[in-house]
């Protein structure tokens, strides 16, 4: 496939790979020290869930206690990967595709370190007992103000990127970015200023927080998650995306549908019924933007094999994918009237938790950063083995997680039911489902020791001098994804 | 579709959402009416007001530093959305019959105490509506005050034999370990073996336990929102 290099190839060439060296720091930060606060938050999640199975385990000292450890888990993975993971494919992702350098990578990395800072407090905070006691905010209540001036320190940039960008075409990652962009400040903005700053009704507070949970998943990780899917699948299958439609229906839908869901876990509580009735519908409806995102990536890779087999990037993208149509079958399994009253005070939640953020929005992202590091390094990975272990304990960990959590959590569900019985009965019947998700947890901590070590060499500049990049099989020479890399952009998707 | 057009569509989708699912309800949740008794219906007049008593306020600060509510509930469902209130162990009310059929859902009025209300994640524990009303009954059994009952469940949740199965954490933080002169108080939920030091709850278990007792979720409430279970249907 590799032809004679043109002037304009190698013009293009050398404009990316000086975009990529203006963002080496900053972007490489973001997923170092977010894959660190991986292992933290795994490692705080195995012992939170060790101690729903037997309670004595650690219970000597109020720092771990279980009430303390379970926000403590939620946070780092959260605040510390997810959000960190985000942003670092979003200021690499919005460059690339607006063809622009950084031209502010040491305020970017200012604000990552501060960004850091907010969350390290924050998660002592919260383990040392000065959490706020609200479900994703628990960070004492200073840390929130940091988050969001550091948040918007380094998006604005990507913002003022956008609207010098050349050409003037507007792919789809690029909707999914600026929506992400533009959300996740509104959604954190509403929720902390209403919750903390001018609070109203205390249970209304409630719905609000219930909102601003299912914001952060539905119009914040997943868009990430999708935008960089919707650039990773065209760019190393070097095919153009499979239909321009439906990418425009995946996107306006999840942009009309997703803002009104959350509140349906407050169903039963004394607010407006609507606001929980459209709740549980919009949660549902997230089947329509699946669909369409699932189908519009599968379709580009057309079950590919050979890149499948070859490209770490693909393999993990194609795998969040298909987690992502998971997320949204059990999310219309999970919200209609007849499930909602037995999933809505259970472990399912976790479950539905733990799959959105690791299996949809984590595995996406590890496929991005497969692809973005060996660029910004100029090292390419030490090991397929690494990533290949890197894959399959997540995938097999997550796929444990979330079917324990969620069967568990309707076993627990039907326990409550069971009005007339002992509450023995319904306390203790998610029990074994614990020591399930324990074990599960402790596959995708294994998982990330492998991710985390394989970074962090990579971080140290002891990658592969090379000119092949790490695939997946032993050959290392012909490879699909080098050809890709070879070539120039793939067609654009203008709007 | 050109970027004004696309930043238009976005404020759009998501302003109205906004608009519709958090501003309104916010502003009009923000003052709750208060409702009046009927004379014929309720057979007594005036405002309904739900009373309670309690550090509420320190007490629910500890609730959630300790992260309570990852476990516990506060709300008794409507029966579309949950069989709660049809529970006869005291969860919605009591069924005692001095007391008679006190059983009801929760109430907007019941929440008014708190900036922010934790109705609770998952019930891996029980629902507390009404665990200020069921307390009394355990303490009784066990012919001790409720407050010692709560400071002992939150010292040791196992120690209760008929509760040994419970994976409740125990809250040793809000101990303190003294050393033993003379008589043990009559708050210390433990003796060293040695009969040396003793531990008192110190003031984030009191502030709970007041915190704890106060919930008591069955007061009569005006007819025009109670949604009680009848007697007759559930037999």
């Amino acid at each position: 496939m590799a032809s004679e290099p043109t002037l304009a190839m190698v013009k293009d060439a050398e404009k990316r790979a000086s975009i990529d060296l203006s963002l080496r720091h900053p972007v490489m930060f973001f997923f170092t020290s977010g894959a660190a606060w991986l292992a933290v938050a795994l490692l705080l999640g195995i012992i939170s869930s060790v101690k729903m199975h037997s309670p004595e385990f650690l219970d000597g000292c109020g720092w771990l206690n279980a009430g303390r450890v379970q926000p403590a888990h939620m946070l780092s993975l959260i605040y510390g990967w997810g959000v960190q993971a985000a942003l670092g494919t979003t200021v690499w992702l919005m460059a690339r595709l607006s063809r622009q350098e950084c031209r502010a990578a040491g305020t970017i990395l200012l604000a990552g370190h501060l960004w850091n800072l907010g969350v390290g407090l924050g998660v002592l905070g919260v383990l040392a007992g000065y959490g706020t006691g609200v479900p994703w905010m628990e960070f004492p209540v200073f840390v929130w103000p940091v988050l969001l001036f550091s948040y918007i320190l380094v998006t604005v940039w990507s913002i003022i990127q956008f609207r010098v960008r050349e050409g003037g075409h507007i792919y789809i990652s690029q909707w999914y970015l600026l929506g992400s962009i533009l959300w996740f400040p509104w959604i954190y903005l509403t929720a902390n200023a209403l919750i903390f700053v001018f609070p109203g009704n205390g249970l209304f507070g409630s719905a609000i927080n219930a909102w601003f949970r299912s914001g952060l998943i539905y119009l914040y990780f997943i868009p990430v998650a999708v935008a960089a899917a919707y650039y990773l699948a065209p760019k190393v299958s070097g095919r153009p995306v499979y239909s321009y439609s439906l990418a425009l229906l995946g996107f306006w839908s999840l942009a009309l549908i997703m803002p009104w869901a959350g509140m349906q876990k407050l169903m039963g509580a004394p607010i407006p019924v609507f606001l929980t009735t459209y709740g549980a519908a919009a949660t549902v409806l997230f089947l329509i933007p699946a669909v369409a995102v699932g189908v519009n990536i599968l379709k580009t890779l057309s079950f590919n094999s050979e890149v499948m087999k070859n490209s770490p990037s693909l393999r993990f993208t194609s795998a969040g994918i298909v987690a992502l149509l998971a997320f949204g079958v059990l999310g219309l399994a999970s919200n209609t009237i007849s499930s909602l009253r037995l999933t809505q005070f259970s472990i399912a939640n976790y479950g539905m938790e733990i799959l959105a953020l690791y299996g949809v929005f984590s595995l996406c992202i590890f496929g991005a950063i497969y692809f973005i590091v060996p660029r910004i390094t100029r090292r390419e990975w030490l090991s397929s083995r690494f990533i290949k272990m890197h894959f399959i304990f997540s995938v097999y960990g997550v796929i444990c997680v979330a079917l324990f959590a969620i069967f568990g959590g309707f076993q627990q569900g039907l326990g409550q039911e069971e009005f007339l019985d002992n509450w023995k009965n319904a306390a203790t019947r998610a029990n074994p489902y614990f020591v399930g998700i324990t074990i599960s947890l402790i596959f995708v901590l294994i998982a990330n020791l492998f991710f985390f070590l394989h970074l962090t060499l990579m971080w140290l500049r002891l990658g592969r001098r090379s000119t092949h990049p790490t695939l997946l099989i032993d050959d290392h020479g012909d490879s699909t994804e080098f050809t890709a890399r070879e070539q120039a952009e793939p067609q654009p998707q203008t709007a | 579709m050109n970027l004004k057009s696309f930043i238009l569509g976005l404020l759009l989708t998501f302003g109205v959402a906004w608009t519709a699912v958090i501003a309104i309800p916010y502003a009009k949740m923000n003052s709750v009416e208060p409702i009046e008794f009927d004379e014929f219906k309720d057979d007594q007049v005036g405002v309904y007001q739900h009373k309670t008593e309690g550090r509420i306020k320190d007490g629910a600060i500890v609730y959630k530093q300790n992260g309570c509510y990852l476990c516990h509930t506060q709300v008794i469902r409507p029966t579309y959305a949950g069989s709660e209130v049809w529970r006869n162990d005291g969860w919605a009310g009591s069924l005692k019959p001095e007391r008679g059929d006190t059983r009801r859902e929760s109430t907007i009025f019941d929440y008014l105490e708190e900036d922010f209300v934790n109705i609770g994640i998952t019930r891996n524990g029980p629902d507390l509506s009404n665990f200020g009303n069921r307390v009394l009954e355990y303490a009784q059994d066990d012919s001790i005050s409720p407050q010692k009952w709560i400071y002992e469940h939150l010292y040791n949740p196992r120690s209760e034999p008929m509760m040994h199965w419970s994976i409740c954490p125990s809250q040793p933080q809000m101990f303190t370990e003294k050393p033993l002169y003379g008589q043990v108080p009559f708050d210390a939920v433990a003796v060293s073996p040695d009969g040396k030091a003793f531990a008192q709850p110190n003031e984030d278990a009191r502030a709970l336990t007041s915190y704890l007792l106060s919930f008591k979720r069955d007061d009569k409430i005006p007819q025009a929102i109670d949604y009680a279970p009848s007697t007759t249907s559930q037999d």
